[in-house]
């Protein structure tokens, strides 16, 4: 299948302008249009290696990044997400226009994609076991992400765990891993080659950049992964590494807590997450140097087959 | 009293250990129950039981002699458990 850096230059551009770019992240494709230069740029840095489908192809979700009418066209001018006719959100500055395409694309996936239950972690796998490490903003979960798929991990998603309702499986969702602040900084002297957007100052997380995910994970993206092991990360400035078990009651809790549609699926919600709990080892882990981080996740304990 | 499980709830219950989570299907609720109110709930899936029935079962599980003490606890988780709407208790 055609990928976004096999589009002819200017194609892209011109696909954005009009029609849109089909683009396939994981099980989704997203029909994209946008004359904001910012997210063609964000797109073609981040997004090469992701399949492009024919115009007129089905798409799960629509995202139209436009610029604000009136004034805002010109004087501060700002983006906003339309969704079939709507706004649900208040429009942003215009150079916030790749951000905001991602954090759309994230409210479009947890908010409509019910036939997973879905989770706010990052999910990464090794040698055929997943871990899911779910944690609020502000945990480090998307640093020690970062970080692992960079050490010979597979992204899988670094905001939402896909939980397969029948099979309890993990649906991969490799996108640009979204990075913070300090944490920008540390991943790139920890990955000197990853490739990075270009950071984008105050927004409300922030300064915000995105890594681009690695090919390998983008290339496996149909390729589910069995969970073995649910960790809730925090990080601790100068603390040791700290493994430390969970029973599994508090963490079916904490990740029902965690979870954005638990809820609205009812007593599947309930099954899905009960099921994923009895087949995973739980911890609580905290950390502060990655190599430490990425040294214990290296030797987790493999489940019993 | 006697004690039965609350219509509409088909009692999804999951046990690790000790601990017990409940999907409550009247409000939608998850409950993450203790030992006691779990092992309640599963001696009322053999069907509807007085308190001092209970007990008694509650008592073997757990090597105590059924006294107004166990009684009473035992009367205040099914109180409990009946707020929730999980269990119903009618008179005998």
């Amino acid at each position: 299948m055609l990928t976004l850096d096999a589009l002819a230059p200017g194609e892209l551009a011109a696909r954005l302008r009009g029609e849109g770019v089909l683009l396939q992240t994981g099980p989704f494709v997203a029909c994209v249009r946008s004359p904001i230069a910012q997210l063609a740029e964000g797109l073609g840095l981040l997004y090469g290696a992701y399949p492009v489908h024919a115009p007129g192809s089905f798409a799960d979700f629509h995202i139209h990044m436009k610029p604000s009418g009136g004034l805002r066209r010109w004087l501060r001018p700002q983006v906003q997400f339309d969704h079939d006719g709507a706004a649900p959100f208040l429009p942003l500055p215009r150079h916030h226009a790749f951000p905001m395409f991602e954090w759309v694309f994230n409210w479009c996936v947890s908010s409509r994609a019910h036939a997973w239950l879905i989770i706010h972690a990052a999910v990464v796998e090794k040698d055929g076991l997943a871990a899911i490490l779910p944690a609020p903003p502000g945990s480090g979960k998307s640093t020690l992400c970062a970080a692992l798929v960079q050490r010979g991990w597979r992204l899988l998603s670094d905001e939402l765990a896909l939980v397969g309702l029948h099979d309890g499986l993990l649906q991969p969702l490799p996108r640009p891993v979204s990075l913070k602040n300090a944490s920008i900084g540390i991943i790139q002297r920890y990955a000197p080659q990853a490739v990075f957007s270009p950071a984008v100052d105050d927004t409300t997380k922030g300064t915000v950049a995105h890594m681009r995910a690695p090919a390998a994970s983008v290339a496996r993206a149909a390729e589910c992964a069995r969970p073995a092991w649910v960790i809730f990360p925090r990080y601790q400035a100068g603390a040791a590494p700290v493994l430390s078990p969970l029973a599994r009651a508090p963490a079916f809790m904490q990740l029902a807590q965690n979870a954005f549609n638990y809820n609205v699926l009812g007593a599947a919600g309930f099954d899905a997450m009960a099921d994923l709990v009895e087949r995973c080892g739980h911890y609580q882990f905290s950390y502060s140097a990655l190599d430490d981080a990425i040294a214990v996740f290296d030797a987790l304990p493999r489940p019993a087959a | 009293m006697r004690w039965t499980i609350a219509a509409g709830q088909a009692l999804r219950l999951r046990r690790w250990d000790q601990d017990y989570v409940l999907y409550n299907e009247r409000s939608g609720d998850t409950h993450q129950l203790g030992q006691d109110s779990g092992a309640l709930l599963e001696a009322l899936r053999g069907g509807p039981a007085d308190t001092a029935t209970l007990a008694a079962r509650l008592g073997r599980e757990a090597g105590l002699a059924v006294d107004e003490a166990l009684l009473a606890d035992v009367h205040a988780l099914l109180t409990e458990l009946e707020t929730l709407s999980v269990v119903e208790g009618r008179p005998c």
